[in-house]
């Protein structure tokens, strides 16, 4: 049995995002869940779903039995962020629009 | 430099006010994704790993000090607070939301700048000797070209839909500091024997999946008529390039097929067409772009105080930072300083907006309020006067891009790999801040020399890791980051590809792997030999045996 997570970016601000349980979508990866083959296809008709109303792109699957998971890109996209910080603004307006 | 007028003024403020109405209709859904993507990428607007990226053209990689304030003010409000300078000379912003993306080029048009074709299989931007105009060596000031081949390529009707992209370098110094010979074109301004300049023509340059080293198609074309030249390389190339296979499509396997001379005949008949045409730009026309590059007025310089450039001599920092990232300028007076992005935990490239902000304002106190970005990502402060080079640096230093590496070894170029591009297998950055702290100790590096290190995170080699002394490939292995080395690679004069010296190794090993190869150098050197003059000499056995053992203890595949 292959057991799966599905993962886009989110339309309006290109964020990494994981569908839920609940059938939503979350930019949390611990909030992701796991899909057996028996609801695999209510996950993939929100998917499509989604995409035909203009929340997500991009969106794949990622097969969770395999080391696909644990790949250094999905620990990466899981992470929200580089593995080393960029420099930091110490400028004027100390608050930045988009913070981490 | 070059300034917009009334024309560019309103053609940029179209483009933007029709990408506004493009990203609404995308998000109303009355574009799909697949209608909307060729859109955003002709504005710069790609999908990374975490968000948008926007990579913004700066045209030959001049900028003056307010266009950089004004890309500090973007990177503030609609990004993290940095940016990220590449190696093509532009500036990527790594966090853009789309919905914000029409308010970035509205904010961009403002300070004469755009996102236009830097991206999709088009003429890139065009990129340059960042020394042009304030170079010791050169003919004469380039970018007067570079401007002109910009806007005869901006939305050129015939060359929008390319078999695959087209980057152009153009350098008029004796040294080629804009790696003319990695380009589909590259252009060195060259004078004949009856003393006229115009252009060597150099084509079929590339690194990627399968790197060349260009050739030359002309020895020399009268400036007069270089846009016709380019006119009938792009026509022949248009119109038998490969479409059916991405891997095959740029110019360089085009020449590879049909061999330079077919080629260069091909190119020749076709120019036979379109020389003496209108392609050809008049004179006055010519005069009037050239004149937004006259040379600066540095005589009101006031005389050198007594004590000169002596000022901090004796301080270390201030003395290999001297030997390395001051450059020389045609007046002796004056120097050309290269800013490192460089520095421990730094991402190459990579500046903070508060950061920009003080080196616009060096460059408004020590020099004429310009600045270059080169290649190998960092920031060129030219025409500054070498009364101030002290006072400077310690600025520089003070805002923490005062380091003295300009060419050695951790100086490193390195894509954004893993850590933000969709196309990566391996993130190139950590490595980079590994190599760049195990050779921090500035003594270790002067006595090093010259060697460059370049890192690449996948095959399409945006790090430039083919034509680096030392490169490295970062490979996925069974899932697992790897990075293959490979030795010999130039840019430049005598351009080169570098070899893969054998299997590839896990990121842990990689900066001992470097530490072996540059050990057996420097056992191994005679005195004054560089890293290049070495392996020339000594060839990459005695490093192989290094790095790997004996035949008998090789580590098998790769």
């Amino acid at each position: 049995m292959t057991r799966r997570m599905f993962t886009a970016n989110r339309l309006e601000d290109g964020v990494v995002v994981w569908l839920t349980a609940e059938l939503g979508w979350s930019d949390r990866r611990t909030r992701a869940a796991i899909f057996s083959d028996a609801d695999v296809e209510v996950a993939r008709d929100e998917v499509a779903a989604a995409c035909q109303r203009n929340h997500i792109l991009a969106a794949y699957e990622v097969a969770i039995d395999g080391r696909a998971d644990t790949s250094m890109r999905e620990r990466i996209r899981a992470g929200r962020g580089p593995t080393i910080a960029p420099p930091a603004d110490h400028g004027p307006a100390g608050q930045t629009k988009n913070p981490s | 430099m070059y300034r917009y007028d009334e024309f560019d003024r309103s053609f940029v403020g179209m483009r933007a006010a029709q990408f506004r109405d493009q990203v609404d209709r995308r998000l109303r859904g009355e574009l799909s994704e697949d209608e909307f993507k060729p859109l955003r990428l002709q504005n710069g607007l790609y999908l990374q790993l975490h968000a948008y990226m926007l990579r913004i053209a700066i045209p030959y990689g001049t900028l003056s000090s307010r266009q950089l304030r004004g890309l500090a003010g973007i990177a503030r409000d609609f990004d993290r607070g940095f940016g990220h300078f590449t190696t093509r000379q532009n500036i990527q912003f790594n966090w853009i939301r789309l919905v914000d993306a029409p308010d970035i080029l509205d904010r961009l048009a403002t300070f004469d700048m755009h996102a236009i074709q830097t991206s999709g299989n088009c003429i890139r931007n065009v990129t340059c000797d960042p020394l042009a105009g304030a170079a010791h060596d050169e003919l004469e000031d380039p970018r007067p070209w570079a401007e002109i081949i910009r806007q005869w390529s901006t939305l050129h009707p015939e060359f929008a839909f390319l078999p695959r992209k087209f980057k152009i370098a153009v350098s008029a110094g004796a040294e080629d500091r804009a790696a003319t010979g990695f380009h589909d074109i590259g252009l060195r301004l060259v004078r004949s024997r009856s003393g006229e300049t115009g252009f060597r023509v150099l084509v079929g340059g590339g690194q990627g999946r399968t790197p060349r080293v260009a050739r030359q198609l002309a020895h020399f074309i009268p400036k007069r008529h270089i846009l016709s030249y380019l006119e009938a390389v792009m026509r022949v190339y248009n119109a038998a390039g490969r479409r059916d296979n991405i891997y095959k499509a740029r110019i360089k396997i085009l020449v590879d097929d049909m061999g330079i001379d077919a080629f260069a005949e091909a190119v020749n008949t076709e120019w036979g067409l379109v020389r003496d045409t209108v392609t050809d730009l008049p004179k006055a026309e010519y005069e009037r772009i050239a004149a937004y590059f006259a040379p600066p007025d540095l005589s009101d310089a006031a005389p050198l105080p007594p004590t000169g450039e002596a000022v901090g001599q004796d301080d270390p920092g201030f003395a290999g930072w001297h030997r390395q990232n001051v450059l020389a300028h045609p007046n002796p007076v004056h120097a050309n300083v290269v800013l490192s992005l460089k520095s421990a935990g730094r991402p190459p490239g990579d500046a903070s907006a508060s950061e920009m902000e003080v080196i616009a304002g060096l460059a408004d106190d020590y020099g004429i309020g310009e600045l270059r970005v080169t290649y190998q990502q960092n920031i060129i402060i030219p025409h500054v006067r070498r009364d101030g080079l002290a006072r400077l640096y310690r600025a520089a230093r003070a805002a923490g891009i005062g380091g003295g590496e300009n060419g050695l070894v951790s100086d490193i170029i390195a894509c954004p790999g893993l850590d933000y591009c969709n196309l990566a297998n391996a993130r190139s950055l950590p490595l980079a801040d590994r190599i760049f702290r195990r050779f921090g100790d500035p003594v270790r590096r002067a006595e090093i020399g010259r060697l460059q290190v370049n890192i690449s995170g996948c095959i399409n080699a945006c790090g430039h890791h083919h034509a680096a002394d030392i490169g490295i490939l970062g490979v996925d292995k069974k899932g697992v980051e790897h990075y293959q080395v490979t030795l010999g690679g130039r840019a430049g004069e005598a351009a080169a590809i570098g070899r893969i010296i054998g299997p590839s190794f896990p990121e842990d090993e990689v900066p001992a792997v470097i530490e072996t190869i540059i050990d057996t150098y420097l056992a191994g050197r005679s005195e004054d030999e560089t890293f290049a003059s070495y392996l020339r000499r000594a060839g990459v056995d005695p490093v192989k045996q290094a790095v790997y053992g004996g035949p008998s203890t090789a580590r098998a595949g790769s």
